[in-house]
């Protein structure tokens, strides 16, 4: 059975952003498994929404930086200011300090900003004068881009990219769920008003689960048979590195959590697979572009 | 695509392993000009700059082919031909921008690996032109740009020249051989080799003793015949000149070759190319074979220069039936000397004439004092002056066995015994890793003849007589450690002898079954297939071609396939095949919760009795942390058992 506490959660989402069941599953099932996520796609397809949706949902502190090309480290990480009266320098954090980082046009921002948020997402924590501060926990980065070509976009470096559990894209809404944005609420408004769905203490809860969901070896096993597969360089250029691995294993868990089973199945991993691949693979010969290399990937690799 | 430094280095290094043997027998500025150009394009490639303009490149080709023209005079020929294939494989280098135009110098490359055969075919050479095959198609490889590190190119092609190597085997025993050696360009300058000559003077054997080179390899059919009866018969010289002795007749075969009887040998021997009509064999030989003759004195002739290493049968008996005289003419010719010169041995002789009457005394007194006299056998004799004879009787004393046996015949002339000398081998080394008998030149010999009323020709050895050594068990025994002997292996190192025996039958195995494979030889050994016209050897190629790739192809399906050896999932992959047959095919990327799905959704009717097989699969497999072997076992039955008969109407 599915927690009560995730469909509700699932259902309002899908009443807010309507015909986009799988992604806001795909979304949750990252948040889950502790990864941060990157939603990639067009301008005004969603994903802004998305990412203040998952935010207001999971009722926890909530901060957005618009990346552009000037940003500096400070104006995110914090500075240190002196303070006349107590005659010292004191702390101001900066707007990673939170639980949920949105972290708009993330490929807007020169490559400096985007390396300062590597320490933050991978060990929880950032570096500012020298001193080491803790993030709170749970901290989520949740990321949007646009797609690579478009204009003043600087690529995510690749070892930026494999810190993303997932990459999830939204495309454009069927016309039954666009006629009911248009003559539906503003979603702005509908955000505002909506309750905690998944309280911080269940969060933790099930997130605690996902890592007790069980995984056979015969899993393990096609796990691993994927990421062999991904690593011989006839097939792609860049394989699937460990984090990568345990990546698809964390989702796969969370994945069958949401699903409200108790024991991963390889559908359940080639359900994630996409998500979690798909950034992360690199074509090696022309004749694969075009293609979806994680399809690819998934089709080469035999299960039983 | 642009070609990468390290590409660049890939191709220069192995062009440069192919080209090394080369350089050994080009002119040296060839070498030179490929140094120069690789270096050139090593740098244009460090450097990331242009590579020269087309004039220049123009030039430089123009530059090139003059170079060739004028070291030659010609183009053509083999020689010319791989000095213009090195120098403007060299001078491609500078057009090389792209993967296609390495994979043009590469194919040079392999070119060039097969001309070096034209001009050595030994074994070593075959093992560093594989190694630089193995590199060439590396270097192919790592230009492809899939495959990334230089390691994994190196194995790859490994694995991809050891694939080839059965088509290879196939080609080689099956593929139409047309007459004539294999790796030869027509007007190949006819290099001088060693071996026995025509004439004999003193010093020309013990020369030709210091050469280590094989002279020729012997099998015997039954057996390895004692070493001191090994007499390798070549020119039987007769006619003296004061020093050398020569076959003015060149063997022509005077009068018919001899009856022969007793119990036959028969070997074959293979014979090292010495530019010369002469065979070896042992007396006396029975009836030789199509392309060669015998002469009357027993010299053994082939029609044809032998060129390349031939390989030829024989019979010997070791009883002849000479005629009760000698004829006039033979006579004359065993019994002349010059008319001047040699006093002292001269007189020697008359004085045994006088004292033994009978020609057996005479010969038994003169090895006697061959014995008895400090005579020394020696590699380095004295120089000796015009009457050479005399000198060496009477002053040196010291000699190989072409002195001795100059002498002897000599003095029995001299004497009145018709007599000739016998130049050949004797004895041989026998190789008991490959049974057979190595004759090198260092066993080159001479020996005598002389005539016996009632008993023919009779064999005699005065060497025998001074170091009966030297017979019994070959020239290394015979000669005293001091001596001087350069080039000559002395070996008394038990394992070092192996091994260079072992190397020995190595290359006799190659020259056997490689080098002489020729259309003759390939019929021989087809026939002992069955396979006896070209129609079958064709079907034959074909079919055994086909059969290595099928085989190829289907190793490389199953390695595909994940080997399976779980028997649950063995089962159910079995389950899964017989389902396909009924239209439910699954992919092999399918999982079983799906498949189970499709099948509830395709055929309902299947699905009542496979339901809940698929579901105790799926939970034994993904959902049960340990599965106890009667369960397993209890599922791998219904797997097994399902009938997969419709058991709910639709």
């Amino acid at each position: 059975m599915m927690h009560p506490k995730i469909s509700t959660t699932l259902e309002v989402a899908n009443e807010v952003i309507v015909g986009k069941d799988r992604q806001i599953r795909l979304a949750l099932t990252c948040l889950l498994a502790r990864g941060h996520l990157l939603i990639e796609d067009h301008p005004g397809v969603g994903k802004t929404t998305l990412a203040h949706l998952l935010a207001q949902l999971l009722g926890l502190p909530f901060s957005r930086i618009q990346f552009t090309t000037d940003l500096l480290p400070a104006d995110i990480l914090g500075t240190s200011i002196y303070d006349r009266e107590q005659a010292r320098f004191s702390f101001h954090p900066g707007p990673i300090f939170t639980s949920i980082l949105l972290a708009d046009e993330i490929n807007r921002a020169s490559p400096k900003i985007q390396s300062a948020l590597l320490e933050a997402m991978e060990e929880h924590q950032v570096t500012v004068d020298g001193e080491t501060r803790k993030l709170p926990r749970p901290f989520f980065v949740i990321a949007t881009q646009n797609p690579e070509d478009y204009i003043g976009t600087y690529p995510l470096p690749e070892s930026q990219l494999d810190r993303f559990m997932m990459r999830i894209t939204l495309g454009y809404p069927d016309p039954a769920a666009e006629r009911l944005l248009l003559s539906g609420r503003n979603r702005q408004d509908m955000i505002q008003e909506l309750d905690t769905t998944l309280d911080t203490s269940t969060l933790t809860e099930l997130q605690a689960l996902v890592e007790k969901i069980h995984s056979s070896d015969a899993l393990l096993d096609y796990i691993q048979d994927l990421v062999r597969f991904s690593r011989d360089p006839i097939n792609f250029r860049n394989g699937l590195s460990p984090r990568a691995a345990l990546a698809l294993l964390r989702s796969a868990q969370a994945w069958t959590l949401l699903d409200g089973r108790d024991a991963v199945l390889p559908e359940d991993v080639q359900q994630v697979l996409p998500s979690v691949a798909g950034h992360r693979l690199r074509a090696s010969h022309e004749t694969q572009a075009g293609t979806d290399l994680a399809m690819l990937l998934m089709h080469a690799v035999p299960v039983a | 695509m642009a070609v990468s430094v390290t590409v660049i280095g890939w191709l220069l290094a192995t062009l440069s392993v192919v080209l090394l043997p080369h350089t050994l027998h080009l002119p040296v500025w060839i070498t030179a000009v490929w140094i120069a150009v690789a270096l050139w394009r090593y740098l244009i490639a460090r450097r990331r700059s242009g590579l020269p303009p087309a004039l220049v490149r123009f030039a430089l080709v123009l530059a090139a082919i003059t170079a060739v023209v004028a070291q030659y005079g010609t183009v053509l020929g083999r020689d010319a031909g791989v000095s213009l294939l090195i120098v403007m494989l060299a001078l491609k280098l500078l057009e090389v921008r792209q993967q296609r135009d390495i994979i043009i110098t590469l194919f040079l490359a392999y070119f060039l690996i097969l001309s070096q055969f034209l001009f050595e075919q030994s074994v070593l050479m075959l093992v560093y032109l594989a190694l630089a095959s193995w590199l060439v198609t590396s270097t192919w490889m790592l230009s492809q740009q899939s495959v990334v590190s230089s390691r994994r190119a190196l194995r790859q092609s490994a694995i991809l020249l050891l694939q080839s190597v059965p088509v290879m085997l196939v080609l080689f025993l099956l593929f139409p051989r047309i007459q004539g050696p294999l790796w030869k360009l027509p007007g190949d300058s006819e290099v001088s080799r060693t071996g026995i000559s025509d004439h004999m003077s003193p010093g020309s054997i013990s020369k030709l003793s210091q050469s280590n080179e094989v002279a020729f390899r012997v099998e015997f059919d039954q057996g390895t015949p004692d070493h001191a009866t090994l007499y390798w018969r070549g020119p039987v010289l007769w006619d003296f000149d004061g020093r050398s002795w020569r076959d003015r007749y060149r063997g022509q075969a005077v009068e018919h070759w001899v009856e022969t009887s007793g119990r036959p040998i028969t070997y074959q021997v293979i014979l090292e190319p010495h530019n010369r009509h002469w065979l070896f064999g042992l007396d006396y030989i029975i009836d030789p074979g199509i392309n060669m003759s015998i002469s009357g004195d027993g010299q053994l002739l082939a029609h044809t220069k032998i060129t390349k290493r031939i390989r030829y049968e024989l019979i010997s008996r070791p009883v002849a039936h000479w005629p009760a005289q000698l004829p006039a003419a033979q006579l004359q010719r065993a019994l002349k000397l010059p008319g001047y010169g040699n006093p002292r041995s001269r007189e020697l002789a008359e004085q045994l004439h006088r004292d033994y009457p009978d020609p057996q005394h005479r010969i038994r007194q003169l090895l006697q004092h061959f014995g008895q006299d400090p005579f020394t056998y020696t590699l380095t004799p004295p120089l000796l002056g015009r009457n050479s004879v005399d000198d060496f009787m009477f002053n040196t004393r010291r000699g190989f066995c072409e002195h001795y046996a100059s002498a002897f015949v000599f003095l029995m002339r001299a004497s009145g015994i018709p007599a000739r000398v016998v130049t050949g081998y004797q004895g041989g080394e026998y190789n008991q890793l490959g049974d057979y008998l190595i004759v090198r030149q260092s066993d080159a010999h001479a020996w005598t003849e002389v005539w016996l009323d009632q008993q023919g020709w009779v064999r005699i050895d005065p060497t025998a007589a001074i170091a009966p050594e030297r017979i019994e068990s070959g020239i290394e025994a015979a000669l005293p450690d001091a001596a001087p002997v350069s080039g000559l292996l002395r070996t008394d190192i038990g394992f070092l002898r192996d091994l260079v025996l072992a190397w020995d039958g190595i290359n006799n195995l190659w020259n056997l079954w490689v080098l002489s494979y020729g259309p003759d030889l390939q019929n021989k050994v087809l026939r002992q297939l069955g396979i006896i016209n070209w129609t079958q050897m064709a079907m034959w190629m074909t079919v055994l071609c086909s059969l290595i790739v099928f085989l190829y192809l289907f190793f490389w399906w199953k390695s595909e396939r994940e080997v399976i050896d779980d028997p649950v999932v063995k089962a159910y992959t079995r389950l899964c095949q017989r389902l396909a047959k009924l239209g439910i095919k699954r992919p092999l990327w399918e999982g079983p919760a799906n498949y189970a799905r499709r099948i509830q959704r395709q055929r309902p009717d299947l699905f009542a009795e496979l339901g809940p097989i698929l579901h105790d699969y799926q939970v034994l497999r993904y959902q049960t942390a340990d599965s106890d072997s009667s369960s397993r076992q209890d599922l791998i039955r219904r797997m097994r058992q399902t009938r997969l008969k419709r058991t709910t109407a639709v």
